[in-house]
């Protein structure tokens, strides 16, 4: 639509993670919007398949995530993304809320309700996909948090060990060995339940 | 049997960095090891399982909300520059508390207590109070964590300071008599019965409170909450899973403290209650008032919407035309172009809705493209 120079929206969304976090820090709120276009759609899928969470919830923990980044802002380092840095934020603030056992009950068993409005497809695959995958988040859910956590950042969300274990600030030997148990987990779990 | 010993390749693939070499070498094992390759099958269906999960993805306007609430949020709680704005207050006098005082230990809670320096200057702290002195050389500072605290400071010589300090400003006494009351992290309230305090917390102005005057934080007021569900919705797109995202209530804030956020609630009160002409109105004057605010660009866009509303197509057009020129490439832009394109269909112009359009067509074409087309999309096949 536009021509020649690029746009100021443009070119503001070219900026690099480590540009617009210093902004950030130095009090530019612009930047923070910026982030937030960028970012809130890996965070609310990221925090929907770690918490299995009410999507209250996750709106919630999405805007506490970006709330946080004025504080520490400047505490971010690299040049890179800073997907894998927000995760870490929002885990920490979902270990924080989680300590309400009523809040955490309510996300597992609201889990079932928000899976049967889940993506809409053809009659048959809704049926046999949604029961193979409501096992697995069935097993999902049945994990400790810390293998459940390793599981969805290594497996779901595509980060290495090493990534991984910044995230989780825990050793990468520390992330194998909780996916290992997870995915171990899991194929029993579903194994019993006869999902195919 | 014994496992193959390369099943931990197959575990780490994808978790950790390998090159090409090892990961060719892997595909060759694979072939002939039917161990490896039923593990790696079993790791690949319980991935793709993860992945079909239903995903939490708010509905494009509830993005917005969320993104404007956030920097709503964010612009009220700064400091200015990072950093705790202390102002000095001037305004007193006073001498300070001498040496050789107690320093560092939080009193515990629970208990009232008063403590008179040798230099007559007095703390009575209320029960459940939690505050500390520190003393260093000639400055004298109090911490008041939470609590109420009565201080009667006396005159402070030219060289010693008294300060109290709470979580979001500071006192600097020279000699008077006042009281303090900080609650949930926040000044609550400040009176003085002899001499001046000036009183500065983070990101406002300062407060000069004389003898017998009050300075007292405002109750918050009640937040009125809107349905979603009551909204006009936004022109149509595909919808994201998670029906809840798009029917959480909102919050339209009716907000103490500044002009600005009083203007945009204002407005987007006026919208809620389908005041059309209004609203958009005041969407106008608050983008025009404030174009450096970060809802400058949503005020832009709820204008033209606004308009829609209320039936004025043609006046829409031409304010999400200039929308769409101000913000080409920004969140509402496929919106704005659709009332554009909507509005050249009604006048009959059917080449000026198709270019505004074409950024934006696709196969399929979507069902709001589609209606603001209608029947230029005919013409529009040749392109």
């Amino acid at each position: 639509m536009s021509t020649g120079q690029p746009s100021r929206d443009v070119r503001r969304h070219t900026r690099p993670d480590a540009e617009l976090l210093a902004a950030v820090a130095r009090g530019e709120l612009h930047a923070l919007g910026v982030l937030f276009d960028r970012y809130h759609r890996d965070l609310y899928r990221f925090l929907g398949r770690y918490t299995i969470g009410h999507a209250e919830d996750v709106d919630d923990l999405v805007q506490l995530t970006f709330l946080e980044l004025p504080k520490i802002a400047h505490a971010f380092v690299g040049d890179g993304s800073c997907r894998a840095w927000l995760y870490g934020i929002a885990v920490r603030l979902a270990r924080r809320r989680r300590r309400s056992l009523a809040r955490f009950g309510r996300m597992l068993g609201a889990f079932a309700l928000a899976l049967r409005g889940g993506v809409e497809r053809d009659p048959e695959s809704i049926v046999s996909s949604r029961e193979d995958v409501n096992a697995f988040a069935r097993a999902l859910s049945d994990l400790t948090e810390a293998k459940r956590v390793a599981y969805v950042l290594t497996e779901l969300e595509g980060l290495s060990a090493d990534e991984a274990g910044r995230v989780l600030d825990v050793s990468p030997a520390t992330v194998r060995t909780r996916l290992f148990h997870a995915r171990n987990e899991l194929r029993d779990a579903l194994n019993r339940r006869g999902a195919r | 049997m014994k496992p193959c010993e390369r099943l931990w390749e197959v575990d780490s693939l994808g978790v950790e960095s390998t090159d090409m070499q090892d990961e060719a070498s892997l595909a060759r094992h694979l072939v002939t090891c039917a161990e490896c390759r039923a593990r790696s099958a079993d790791l690949v269906r319980l991935r793709n399982l993860g992945r079909e999960m239903p995903t939490v993805a708010p509905t494009p306007l509830a993005a917005r909300r969320t993104r404007t609430r956030i920097l709503h949020l964010a612009s009220t709680h700064r400091p200015a520059s990072g950093r705790l704005r202390y102002v000095a207050l001037a305004a007193a006098l006073v001498a300070l508390v001498v040496g050789g005082f107690i320093v560092g230990a939080p009193w515990s809670r629970g208990r009232r207590t008063s403590v008179t320096t040798p230099d007559s200057t007095t703390i009575v702290a209320e029960q459940g109070t939690s505050f500390r002195r520190v003393r260093e050389g000639s400055i004298e500072r109090v911490y008041l964590d939470d609590g109420q605290l009565s201080l009667h400071v006396e005159h402070q010589s030219a060289d010693a300071h008294f300060f109290v300090e709470m979580p979001d400003a500071e006192i600097e006494v020279r000699g008077t008599r006042f009281e303090v009351a900080v609650r949930n992290g926040k000044t609550a309230r400040v009176h003085v019965t002899e001499g001046r305090v000036v009183l500065r917390r983070r990101a406002t102005a300062e407060t000069l409170l004389h003898a017998n005057d009050t300075w007292q934080a405002d109750e918050p007021a009640p937040i009125p909450t809107v349905d979603v569900a009551q909204l006009p919705s936004v022109p149509a797109r595909s919808a994201s899973p998670i029906a809840s995202s798009s029917a959480r209530p909102i919050r339209v804030l009716d907000g103490q403290e500044s002009a600005q956020v009083r203007a945009y609630a204002d407005a987007m009160s006026h919208y809620v209650a389908g005041d059309w002409d209004v609203a958009a109105q005041a969407f106008h004057d608050f983008a025009d008032t404030y174009p450096a605010a970060p809802e400058a660009e949503d005020a832009a866009f709820l204008e033209a919407l606004a308009l829609t509303r209320g039936g004025r197509m043609d006046a829409a057009s031409q304010v999400a035309q200039r929308y769409l020129v101000a913000h080409p490439s920004s969140f509402h832009a496929r919106d704005a172009a659709v009332i554009v394109a909507r509005a050249a269909r009604l006048r009959g112009d059917c080449p000026a809705a198709l270019s505004v359009l074409r950024p934006f067509r696709s196969t399929p074409e979507s069902a709001d493209l589609v209606s603001a087309l209608g029947a230029c999309r005919a013409e529009g096949r040749g392109d």
